[in-house]
């Protein structure tokens, strides 16, 4: 698995929990090089269906060896019909999937005070991050927000015992995270929709902690080669470029990403304004 | 049987190709879309400069259909030939570069660049790009506008290698365009684009795409491409057509060969399974090798039966 790979995988189990159902899909090979911050694309109906397209999900826990090659989890949002459909899949269904896909986040060489944000789903992706950043040595804390997700706070209970859960609550999210954000943490990591990752990106950048942010963005093809994905983001050089989700992030340096250029082509973008012309 | 045909006095291995733009530049494909197992890989529209495509959202899903307002977004033909065309190249593809411009005169620009170049094998001109430039309607709607580019794209490629007018389905009259661009030296065409449609956000009031506009592919519009594929083929036998438009499996593309197209190119499904070029070839032989006369048995027999 350390190249993307299609394969068709079978369910191996099925655990609901509020409105998310946390589903282990066989990888029929060894998963040990999934990352955390990396999704699989999952073809969310059958052949004849008319759901086209295929819905990107973080990967979660993933297991490398066993009886069926390994494993990964996912954590399918049962009010989407795309994850409604996966969440009502039964033991031993088969799915199509592709993965892992896309670039995932970096670990710091050295023990470091990690505050790990997670909205909904997303968490599943950080409590994978968490077990990385643990078997480094380093001290992580969570602050969960979004949708109730109480399958995040039981994941991410293994990894660590700081854990502020205040997802299903209608609190200001850039409150809550200030509230966390004391002089200890010396590096942010974040998941969740770009509307929920925005507001934090202002404010951690305006703090000066480094901060990788994983963002859903609406998919394709969800393996490169449909450019529908592509955001602003500014590279190392300071040239904005619009650059696709789903290759060159879903992790992004969040101080790079141009947070209220969303869902434009800001002016002075490589390449703007051709289409003007 | 042989997979193998003939377009224009130009060979390629097998009828099912890559659609224009849904491959990428080719490099981004899994291994498992087996590019040089693709009768062709026809290019996203190469244009004269680089551009950064349209604003989000670039997409809307509908029941069997995408609608996408991407903006041809792309590294513009200098970028293309230093990093894409060789790498296609390299790895056994057999390229079909698809070009589009804003003017008559910049399409004749672009097909004297390619000319400068090894490894093409054929020029696919895309007349009927849903959202254009200039908000006007694609140049593919008006059979002597789409004449003029094809004339001056001809006139500026190296003769043995085709030139394929890419026409949109959604046109009152495609049989006259196709004739139009057959009598300004098209070698074949391509039917059919996206077909321009939109979406609207109920939550917002607003448009789904970034751009209003947008092109839905996929097996919603295989009906319309049917269509033109048929009446061009009855009104011009002669006349090579790629038919693209909502081919997932071989039955579609045994359907759009009994229409009249002489190969297939595959969009939509491909976003959604990079495999499928392969499964589908292999599904289309299966039709053909049942058929009495293989693959020259299927095309057209459609036209052959109604008349018979
Ligand atoms: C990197 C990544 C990881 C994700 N991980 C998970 C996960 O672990 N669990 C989970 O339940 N969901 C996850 N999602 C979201 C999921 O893929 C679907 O996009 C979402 O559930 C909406 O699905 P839908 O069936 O309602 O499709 P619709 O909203 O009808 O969308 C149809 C298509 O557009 C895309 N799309 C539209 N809007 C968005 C949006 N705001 N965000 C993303 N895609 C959109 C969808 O992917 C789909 O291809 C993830 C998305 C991304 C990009
Ligand atoms: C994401 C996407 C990008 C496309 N880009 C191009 C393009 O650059 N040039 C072009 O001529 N057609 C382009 N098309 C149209 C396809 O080549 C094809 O003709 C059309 O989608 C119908 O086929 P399908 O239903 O199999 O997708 C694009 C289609 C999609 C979905
Ligand atoms: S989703 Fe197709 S390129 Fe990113």
């Amino acid at each position: 698995m350390s190249q993307a790979g299609q394969w068709t995988a079978t369910v191996m189990a099925r655990r609901d929990t509020g409105d998310y159902a946390v589903v282990t899909l066989s990888a029929g090979t060894d998963t040990s090089a999934a990352r955390a911050g990396q999704f699989a694309s999952v073809r969310v109906a059958g052949p004849d269906s008319a759901l086209l397209l295929r819905r990107a999900m973080w990967i979660g826990e993933a297991t490398s060896s066993g009886r069926d090659g390994g494993t990964i989890e996912v954590v399918a949002d049962r009010g989407e019909p795309g994850g409604a459909w996966l969440a009502a899949q039964p033991q031993s269904a088969r799915v199509d999937v592709i993965g892992p896909l896309g670039r995932p986040f970096s670990l710091p060489r050295d023990p470091t005070h990690c505050l790990l944000i997670g909205f909904g789903a997303a968490t599943a992706a950080l409590v994978k991050l968490s077990e990385e950043l643990v078997a480094r040595g380093c001290r992580v804390r969570f602050l969960l927000l979004g949708q109730a997700a109480a399958f995040g706070v039981l994941a991410a209970r293994r990894f660590s015992s700081e854990i502020v859960d205040s997802s299903g609550r209608s609190i200001d999210p850039r409150e809550a995270v200030l509230d966390q954000l004391d002089d200890s943490v010396e590096v942010v990591y974040s998941a969740g929709l770009a509307e929920q990752l925005r507001p934090l990106g202002q404010i951690v950048t305006e703090m000066g902690v480094a901060h990788q942010t994983a963002v859903e963005t609406p998919l394709v093809c969800g393996s490169r080669t449909c450019t529908l994905c592509a955001l602003p983001v500014r590279g190392r050089d300071g040239v904005t470029r619009m650059v696709r989700a789903c290759t060159e992030g879903p992790v992004f340096r969040a101080d790079l990403v141009r947070w209220d250029d969303l869902g434009t082509v800001p002016g002075d973008c490589l390449g703007a304004g051709e289409e003007a012309r | 049987m042989t997979d193998a045909v003939d377009l224009a006095g130009q060979l390629f291995a097998n009828r099912v190709f890559a659609a224009a733009g849904c491959a990428g530049t080719g490099r981004e494909l899994p291994p498992q879309a087996d590019l040089a197992g693709l009768g062709a890989v026809i290019t996203r529209s190469i244009t004269p400069e680089a551009r950064a495509g349209l604003a989000a959202p670039r997409l809307a899903e509908t029941p069997s259909g995408l609608v996408n307002a991407l903006g041809l977004p792309g590294p513009g033909v200098e970028g293309f030939l230093a990093d894409e065309l060789p790498w296609l190249v390299e790895h056994g593809a057999a390229v079909i570069v698809s070009i589009a411009a804003e003017s008559a005169a910049d399409y004749a620009r672009l097909a004297q660049r390619l000319r400068q170049v090894t490894g093409i094998v054929a020029v696919e001109v895309n007349l009927s790009n849903p959202v254009t430039d200039s908000g006007r309607l694609p140049v593919a709607m008006d059979a002597g506008l789409a004449g003029g580019v094809v004339h001056a794209v001809r006139r500026n490629t190296a003769a043995g290698i085709p030139v394929l007018a890419k026409l949109a389905g959604d046109t009152t009259d495609v049989v006259a365009v196709a004739r139009a661009c057959a009598g300004a030296g098209a070698d074949g065409v391509s039917l059919i684009n996206a077909v321009r449609g939109m979406g609207i956000d109920v939550a917002t009031g607003q448009p789904s795409l970034g751009a209003w506009l947008g092109g839905l592919s996929g097996p919603a519009i295989k009906p319309i491409a049917l269509r033109a594929v048929w009446e061009v083929h009855a009104a011009l036998p002669e006349l090579p057509i790629i038919a693209s438009g909502g081919v997932r499996t071989g039955t579609d593309a045994a359907e759009m060969m009994m229409a009249g197209a002489s190969a297939v190119s595959i969009g939509t499904a491909l976003l959604t399974d990079p495999a499928a070029g392969a499964r589908i070839r292999e599904e289309l032989a299966v039709i053909a090798a049942q058929r009495e006369g293989g693959y020259a048995g299927l095309l057209g027999c459609a036209h052959r039966e109604v008349t018979a």
